[in-house]
């Protein structure tokens, strides 16, 4: 039963993101960084940070949103291949500085989410 | 329509796959399961992006294994849970998971673009000359 959950929200999670993620990028934006991953990874941060301050005592309940949902949204491998492609076109600070917000803006968003319920 | 069914049936085996890993190398001390999915999807995707930079996209393929697989096997938010709930009890593994994750993920990924051009390449070099 739990595997079946997180199959379907796990495939949930990944549609939402893909849609979230080309809606962003369809936006013309001036940014230097791409935004629609980090949008997409510190909005995930900040959902399991409440889900997570809720405290559901089911653990299949838990582990299907925090799990598969959340984890499914948000994405550790575009991050990492978005910095490497910033490095490749030589574009070094933008790297430096899109790694560094997306681990200070999830890990606080995170926090964020835990404190604002508990 | 297509696109979103192939993200969804992706997104469903990874996430499946790494709930999984994570339910077998389940360790106290250190995340080493969400550590190594995110590695190991970070060289993947970086193995796809960097082969689909020299061959013919592949759209639906991208969606199924890129967006789909690879974004649904690897996580930013159980990665940040561990990291906050780490740095309260043990600051110096946290942080050591924090640069371990960065480190291996970002090298990974390239270490993947590179190989995935070169493989990309070195075949189409045979198609286009085939003495």
């Amino acid at each position: 039963m739990t595997i079946a959950g997180i199959c379907i929200a796990g495939g949930i999670g990944s549609v939402l993101r893909f849609w979230l993620g080309q809606m962003i990028s369809a936006k013309r934006n001036s940014f230097s960084i791409p935004i629609g991953i980090l949008t997409i990874n510190i909005l995930g941060a900040f959902g399991l940070g409440l889900f997570t301050a809720l405290n559901i005592t089911n653990p299949s309940v838990s582990t299907i949103i925090g799990t598969g949902f959340f984890g499914a949204f948000t994405t550790f491998s575009t991050f990492s291949v978005e910095a490497v492609q910033l490095l490749l076109e030589k574009r070094v600070k933008e790297s430096l500085l899109y790694t560094a917000i997306t681990l200070c803006g999830c890990l606080v968003a995170f926090w964020c989410g835990i404190a604002l319920l508990s | 329509m297509k696109q979103y069914s192939a993200v969804f049936i992706g997104g469903a085996v990874g996430s499946c796959l790494r709930y999984g890993l994570s339910a077998w190398l389940h360790t106290n001390t250190f995340p080493l399961a969400t550590w190594l999915e995110n590695i190991s999807g970070s060289f993947l995707l970086g193995l796809l992006t960097g082969f689909f930079t020299v061959r013919t996209k592949r759209p639906l393929l991208s969606a199924f294994l890129g967006t789909g697989f690879c974004g649904g096997f690897t996580t930013m938010s159980t990665f940040s849970k561990e990291s906050v709930m780490m740095l309260q009890t043990a600051p110096a593994a946290a942080a050591a998971y924090m640069a371990a994750s960065l480190l291996a993920g970002i090298g990974l990924a390239l270490a993947g673009v590179l190989c995935g051009r070169r493989i990309a390449g070195g075949q189409q070099r045979k198609e286009i000359d085939p003495s």
